[in-house]
């Protein structure tokens, strides 16, 4: 790990030298995708965490919690670690919210100023706070007010806050795990506020980003989030179709009314309780211009498809896919090096193919697709079936089918009566498909 | 570099056909080529072996698995990873807008022999008439020729139209579909109007020197390992043998300039980014003919001024024979033509065709074009496949009508298009061909006529005529008017372009104009 200077997903653009970084909230979604990269680029981490961490190499770690004092020993030097350069401040108690009633401050932003007390006293000049898109003096969820409040009372010389946008990516955890379980719920989706925006970034592009704001001594806020907002209701749908390969309607409902029914939750004895606040969280914010600090920091953010395509829900959905057209076209089962293939070909180099989405009884019974097959070759869904035969052309039990064994004339006869039934079917069908 | 008397530029079939005479003279050749990527190694196995896995994929498509979109027009070999890759930089360097005109090249050792199709047929009188040469002067050539790179064919009906006693090996292999087809044509009276025979290719089917004979393993669009095919690059270890032959790839020529004090600079750009600027005194340009014609419209400052580039208007059709359908297919195959055809259009104007098997190509190629559901166009391909005959037709160059123009900027604008004529004409030979296989039990497949783009044909010519008036021209040795010692030996030189496939003439040709040049 150490002194490991690997490519990384997010960009060319590191840091120039070795930083050592003090990290809260490691263990959160962020927290542990920033460690990981920070390591293996070479940088030396410590961590402020409740539990005690596994030891790895180029980190420490120490015990600590939000609303405690920050153990001196986290600032010296060491053999191994030289003095702190930054701290990355990712620590949340998303549950209190003192913050809001008692107007003094509550456990989050209180705890924040001691640690950049602390971090002060100990001669470190770079202070990354992690806050969110969201921030704003009139932002609708206690989220977004009380990190305002926090960005407010950190305006000395070397203390930026970092507001970033909609993640996902990565560990399925906090909202990114959220869009994705409610984009997979149904096809049919009653959803707030689905026209706000949102500016997804990848988890990897925020780490990156970080560890680079981290480098340079800033002041005030930098937005780290995508360039291009999209609609909430867009980024659940591109969820849909690329983590799961389904396409998903949406039905916008008032946000009051789902304020309404979230305190109905509360009241009534047998529904699980559902917070306001999440409900508000999801109605977004107005989107931040950022295109210029991103610029600056080196960062590029890839578009939400195109970020999700790496991950691996994208690639089982996509693998589904050649499993469907393959076994339609061979009328066997394919091998997992005839899909591997398939996938390779359509992901690979830097191709991102997007999916051909189709019903999932398709999927179910491939045989199917004989009906709905789009006559006359320009559909999305036409060119892939050229692709699958070119590919099945090549499979072995096609080979076998063909040439040792020889076709069937009977069989021959009988398919082609067949596609002449299904000729009229797929006429129509072919409105479907364009 | 040594010094040497003759720069050929070009390790094309030109190119080496040019060097071989002058060598065995005695003469210093200094050979160049272009250099280029090198391209991805063909098969070793064969059609039975490959089949399926890892390395047939790597294969059809290439190291990187990509397929592009299907492509109606683009002839089967130019879509395999190799021909792919032998034809791409080309196409960068040429620089070229074209309009309705296909412009196929090659850099690197071979030139466009690393992709041809190796039909290699002689010139009679007749095609030669507007040539300020004849048959008689080519005769010795082309006897030199074809006994240096090996052809395989027959002098049956077909013999005084290919070249008689040009033909040292035996026809590889006929399919079934090509055997049938040619015994129900000599089982019936002959017409004076058409002629079928084998097909007169540059493949061997013996072994001889370095090369091994042809084992029918049905992969030739994905080049020939053994060598069969001929491919002007294997001259070039045999040239390399010798002390006065000295071969330098990787040189880019982008200009040529006349020196001052006589003979001829050359400039451009080597494989590692350096520059370079090359004299010579006597200079032979084997480029293809859309280079070297590239080269000379900058040579003479010749800028937007149109150009006649003569190209034989093609056409393919697919003919299926019922009777074998759902037959077995051929565990040995071979994809280049198996047989050719000759049919009379008037007096003294003809079509020239090749024919060829579909059981070694991808049934996908045909089972794209079939309006079924995939499975069932897949299997009927497949089932068709040991019935089917490809025939491609070609026209004399004088139904084409493209032209080519140097721009200020350096690029070149290719504008392509066939005469009017050409379309009646190939109406014509699809209702005659048509016939004629119709008595042989074979019938035309709806659908299956294609016409490609103006340059599909890839036999380039007419553009620097022997003989000629204009400033592109050189006499009937190749000498380029006003430029002495400078000479052209490819495509460009030939004044018309008959139907007949054009390569076995211009290597005939350069032979015959590197005789004279050493004399």
């Amino acid at each position: 790990m150490d002194g490991d200077q690997g490519g990384n997903r997010a960009g060319q653009a590191s840091t120039e030298r070795s930083l050592h970084l003090l990290v809260t909230g490691a263990t959160g979604y962020i927290g542990r995708v920033l460690v990981d990269l920070a390591l293996r680029d070479g940088h030396k981490v410590t961590v402020l965490a409740r539990e005690p961490q596994t030891p790895r190499a180029g980190m420490r770690s120490y015990s600590w919690s939000l609303g405690q004092d920050v153990p001196d020993v986290a600032w010296h030097k060491d053999k191994d670690f030289p003095a702190v350069d930054s701290v990355i401040h990712l620590a949340h108690d998303w549950a209190n919210r003192d913050g809001e009633h008692s107007g003094q401050g509550g456990l989050n932003l209180e705890s924040t100023q001691v640690l950049a007390a602390s971090a002060q006293k100990a001669g470190v000049d770079r202070f990354v706070f992690v806050s969110s898109v969201s921030a704003r003096e009139d932002a609708q969820n206690v989220y977004g007010r009380i990190k305002w409040r926090i960005e407010q009372s950190l305006q000395s010389s070397g203390q930026v806050s970092a507001r970033v946008g909609l993640v996902y990516g990565g560990p399925l955890r906090a909202q990114y795990a959220l869009m994705h379980k409610i984009s997979s719920l149904s096809p049919i989706l009653p959803m707030v506020s689905p026209n706000s925006l949102v500016q997804p970034i990848h988890v990897l592009e925020v780490a990156k980003g970080l560890i680079v704001l981290a480098g340079t001594k800033s002041e005030g806020w930098r937005g780290l989030a995508g360039g291009e907002p999209i609609t909430f209701g867009d980024a659940l749908r591109t969820i849909a179709r690329e983590s799961f390969g389904r396409r998903l309607r949406i039905i916008p409902i008032p946000l009051s009314f789902a304020l309404l029914a979230c305190d109905m939750t509360r009241v009534l004895p047998f529904l699980p309780t559902v917070d306001r606040e999440r409900v508000t969280g999801l109605a977004g914010t107005r989107p931040l211009a950022c295109a210029e600090h991103l610029r600056e920091m080196g960062i590029k953010v890839a578009p939400l498809a195109q970020g999700l395509r790496g991950e691996p829900h994208a690639r089982r959905v996509m693998l589904r896919e050649a499993r469907t057209l393959l076994t339609y076209i061979l009328r066997k089962r394919p091998s997992d090096l005839l899909l591997r293939c398939y996938h390779r070909a359509l992901r690979g180099g830097g191709r991102t193919a997007e999916l051909v989405l189709l019903p999932s009884v398709v999927h179910r019974w491939p045989v199917l697709l004989r009906m709905i097959e789009p006559l006359g070759g320009h559909s999305a869904l036409a060119h892939r079936l050229v692709w699958a035969m070119n590919l099945a052309d090549t499979a072995p039990s096609w080979h076998e089918e063909a040439r040792a064994r020889g076709l069937s004339r009977t069989g021959l006869i009988l398919d082609l009566i067949i596609d002449g039934l299904c000729l009229p079917v797929r006429a129509l069908a072919r409105v479907w498909w364009t | 570099m040594t010094a040497s008397d003759i720069l050929i530029v070009g390790s094309g079939p030109a190119g080496v056909s040019a060097a071989w005479p002058l060598v065995e003279k005695g003469v210093g050749v200094l050979m160049v080529d272009a250099g280029g990527a090198k391209p991805p190694l063909s098969p070793q196995s064969d059609l039975a072996a490959l089949g399926g896995g890892f390395d047939q994929w790597r294969t059809r498509f290439g190291d990187d698995l990509f397929v592009e979109p299907p492509n109606e027009e683009a002839s089967p070999k130019l879509t395999t990873p190799i021909g792919r890759a032998v034809s791409g930089d080309f196409k960068r360097w040429l620089n070229a807008v074209t309009r309705n005109f296909r412009a196929v090249g090659s850099f690197g050792p071979g030139g466009l022999s690393r992709l041809w199709g190796a039909v290699s047929v002689a010139y009679e009188d007749g095609d030669l008439a507007a040539y300020p040469i004849s048959r008689a002067d080519l005769e010795p050539s082309y006897r030199r020729v074809s006994a240096r790179i090996g052809l395989s064919g027959a002098d049956d009906d077909l013999g005084d139209f290919n070249g008689l006693g040009l033909a040292g090996h035996e026809p590889p292999l006929l399919t079934p579909a090509a055997q049938r087809l040619l015994s129900a044509y000599r089982s019936r009276a002959k017409t004076p109007h058409f002629q079928l025979g084998y097909a007169r290719n540059a493949v061997l089917s013996r072994d001889a020197g370095e090369r091994s004979g042809c084992n029918t393993c049905g992969l030739c669009l994905w080049g020939c390992a053994r060598g069969a095919i001929y491919n002007s690059a294997s001259e070039l270890y045999d040239l390399k043998l010798r002390k006065n032959f000295e071969y330098v790839g990787g040189m880019t020529i982008e200009r040529i300039e006349r020196a001052t004090g006589g003979g001829y600079r050359l400039l451009g750009q080597s494989e590692d980014g350096a520059s370079f600027d090359v004299l010579a005194k006597r200079l032979i340009l084997a480029t293809g003919t859309l280079a070297s014609t590239r080269l000379l419209l900058g040579f003479f400052g010749h800028v937007g001024k149109d150009v006649k580039l003569l190209s034989n208007p093609l056409a393919a059709m697919t003919f299926f024979a019922p009777s074998l359908f759902g037959a077995r297919l051929p565990e040995r195959s071979f994809s280049l033509a198996q047989l050719s055809y000759r049919l009379a259009l008037s007096e003294d104007d003809y079509a020239m065709g090749m024919i060829y098997g579909a059981d070694a190509l991808p049934f996908s190629l045909v089972g794209n074009r079939i309006p079924l559901s995939r499975p069932v166009a897949l299997r009927l391909s497949a089932a068709m496949a040991p019935g089917m005959l490809i025939a491609s037709s070609y026209l004399s160059g004088c139904y084409s009508d493209n032209v080519l123009r140097l721009m200020s900027d350096g690029r070149v604008e290719i504008d392509g298009r066939s005469t009017s004529r050409a379309e009646q004409q190939f109406s014509n030979i699809k209702t005659q061909l048509g016939r004629v296989m119709r008595k042989s039990g074979y019938y035309f497949i709806p659908g299956s006529f294609t016409l490609p783009k103006p340059g599909s044909d890839v036999h380039y010519a007419g553009t620097i005529p022997m003989g000629g008036e204009g400033v592109l021209s050189c006499d009937a040795y190749g000498e380029v008017r006003d430029c002495p010692g400078l000479y052209v030996v490819d495509g460009s030189v030939l004044p018309t372009l008959p139907a007949k496939h054009v390569t076995l003439t211009i290597m005939a040709n350069a032979d015959r104009i590197a005789r004279r040049i050493c004399d």
